[in-house]
């Protein structure tokens, strides 16, 4: 028999240090990204490539009734369509993951990784999104009347995090990514289905997600975009105590 | 370095997964025996501070893991490799270890690189370090999960059935690394296979529907069996009495020769003479005890 063994099993040793580079770093996020379903990334850049396009014909039919359409398509994309991107992104950072029982053994722990794929998935969100932004405005898109950063960040950065914060709960939960994913894609569909019924009711207009499509010059958008923050917020805090008992993510524990 | 399990309880719901276990786990290796949801994987999880017990106490070394800062020391001393390991299909052996070594905060390159050589060399992974994980055999990936448990050099190694799969050439070459691993550390090695523990453990304890069923060395649970292993010839048709628990059947020009535990047979049989016990008669004589009673062999 070839023995593929080696008889020795004394091997070098070396100490686990507490701070990390930025060398080691730089490595650590390039093992992370790589990790990442890079297709779901592939799906998101086709996503806000298609928009650009569709974009693009409306812009060149010159007509007003075409951009005030355009508008709407710009604010749908950078505020829902981001939202729904992020959402379904985070449903998979961890759950699925083939080396989820060893990784929460490790002494980086769950909570760094969920953090450090976090992180990155959002910086990739936020360079498809800006650069579509860059590109929107360019073509002389209007936000709102009022149109500031502050004021695009938040068109954006609400639905994000509110997003990818149910969507990562509900996949922690469900122990299922795409019933995670599933899970918050809900909210947002009920209010673009429903939003006629829903608007006009004022303890439901802080709540609607997609908000900027139809009150971007509204004197609650901000309270909106506060709420949503503090839903997120919420949402995390949910995920934290959630994954406490690291248990939970486990399956067939008997 | 020494485990300590103290009235170790874990429930699910309604279900008693583990019912007051009681261990003390030294250097070396030991094995955990017993059937398909006996509580093996659950008291590993334990052990490798995945999972909560109910109640009781568990202490590695001098760490008691009903503290988080002190769970977290064990984590330091840890390598884990559970029964149903995934790898990265896309990242090759060499990535994969690296990888794992900056989970577990091995952030000095240079030194956890000529750590991650050495161990492929152990498991002899070496010449396919660079190719990717998902072409790779069964045994291979069983051995990178051994190399990726033992990167940090950990005092403590918690093996949930690594022969699982593997073809008898690749259960050798893993039980004889196990077995010179267990050298420097505590392992501790979960398995229904008797075989892999008759081969690699000097101690061992049985678990059967979460009750602590042995717990010695393996030659007490041999012994046990020494009266009740016995070797018959007979004509077929012959069906064996309830009490015996049939280990082989062999069939044979003068009819077929039987291995059984239990009571010295009875009836159509000749030639019935005891012979010496191996840890599966004495695991399976066991086995048949504690469905009667409980035994008090060795406990």
């Amino acid at each position: 028999m070839h023995n593929v063994i080696s008889p020795a099993v004394e091997y070098s040793g070396v100490t686990a240090s507490p701070r990390i580079s930025w060398r080691e770093a730089i490595l650590l996020a390039t093992y992370h990204i790589r990790l990442l379903n890079w297709w779901l990334f592939l799906l998101m850049a086709l996503g806000f490539v298609g928009s650009c396009g569709v974009f693009w014909l409306t812009a060149h039919t010159a007509t007003l009734v075409a951009l005030g359409r355009g508008n709407e398509l710009n604010r749908f994309v950078l505020e829902s369509g981001a939202g729904l991107v992020a959402s379904t992104l985070t449903s998979f950072l961890v759950v699925g993951d083939p080396m989820l029982e060893v990784m929460m053994t490790t002494r980086t722990g769950i909570y760094k990784v969920l953090a450090w794929r976090y992180l990155l998935t959002l910086m990739f969100l936020l360079i498809f999104s800006a650069t579509y932004l860059a590109w929107s405005l360019w073509y002389g898109t209007t936000y709102t009347s009022h149109q500031t950063i502050l004021f695009i960040l938040f068109t954006w950065l609400a639905p994000v995090l509110v997003m990818s914060m149910l969507g990562l709960l509900g996949a922690l939960m469900t122990r299922n990514a795409t019933l995670g994913a599933v899970i918050a894609a809900l909210p947002l569909m009920a209010d673009l289905f429903l939003h006629d019924d829903l608007l006009p009711i004022a303890l439901c207009r802080p709540f609607i997600i997609p908000f900027t499509i139809w009150e971007h010059d509204s004197s609650d958008w901000w309270l909106n975009r506060f709420v949503l923050l503090g839903c997120a917020l919420m949402l995390a805090l949910c995920c934290w105590w959630w994954l406490r008992r690291e248990e939970r993510l486990l399956g067939n524990l008997r | 370095m020494e485990i300590l399990i103290e009235n170790l309880h874990k429930k699910y719901g309604s279900v008693h997964a583990l019912r007051g276990i009681d261990l003390r786990i030294a250097d070396g290796m030991y094995g955990l025996l017993g059937p398909n949801g006996a509580g093996k994987t659950t008291l590993l999880r334990i052990l490798a501070t995945l999972i909560h017990p109910t109640s009781g106490r568990v202490v590695i070394g001098a760490y008691d893991l009903a503290h988080a800062a002190q769970k977290k020391a064990v984590r330091a001393q840890l390598g884990y490799l559970p029964q149903e390991l995934g790898l990265y299909p896309d990242l090759s052996g060499r990535e994969l270890l690296d990888y794992m070594g900056l989970l577990k905060r091995l952030y000095d390159r240079h030194s956890r690189r000529n750590q991650m050589e050495s161990l492929l060399d152990m498991v002899g992974l070496t010449q396919v370090a660079d190719r990717k994980i998902k072409t790779y055999s069964g045994g291979m990936k069983r051995r990178l999960g051994i190399a990726q448990a033992l990167l940090g050099d950990p005092r403590l190694l918690i093996i949930d059935e690594p022969t699982a799969g593997l073809d008898p050439e690749e259960r050798i070459r893993l039980r004889t690394l196990l077995t010179k691993l267990a050298q420097q550390r505590v392992v501790v090695l979960s398995t229904h296979v008797v075989e892999d523990i008759s081969q690699t453990c000097d101690q061992v304890a049985v678990l059967n529907k979460g009750e602590l069923a042995f717990q010695g060395r393996t030659r007490q649970l041999v012994e046990a069996a020494q009266g009740y292993t016995w070797q018959f010839m007979a004509d077929t048709p012959y069906t064996p009495a309830p009490t015996l628990n049939v280990i082989s059947i062999l069939p044979q020009a003068e009819g077929t020769l039987y291995r059984v535990v239990g009571p010295r047979p009875e009836g159509a049989v000749r030639n019935v003479e005891a012979v010496v016990p191996t840890l599966e008669d004495g695991y399976v004589w066991l086995r048949q005890q504690y469905a009667g009673e409980k035994v008090e062999v060795g406990v």
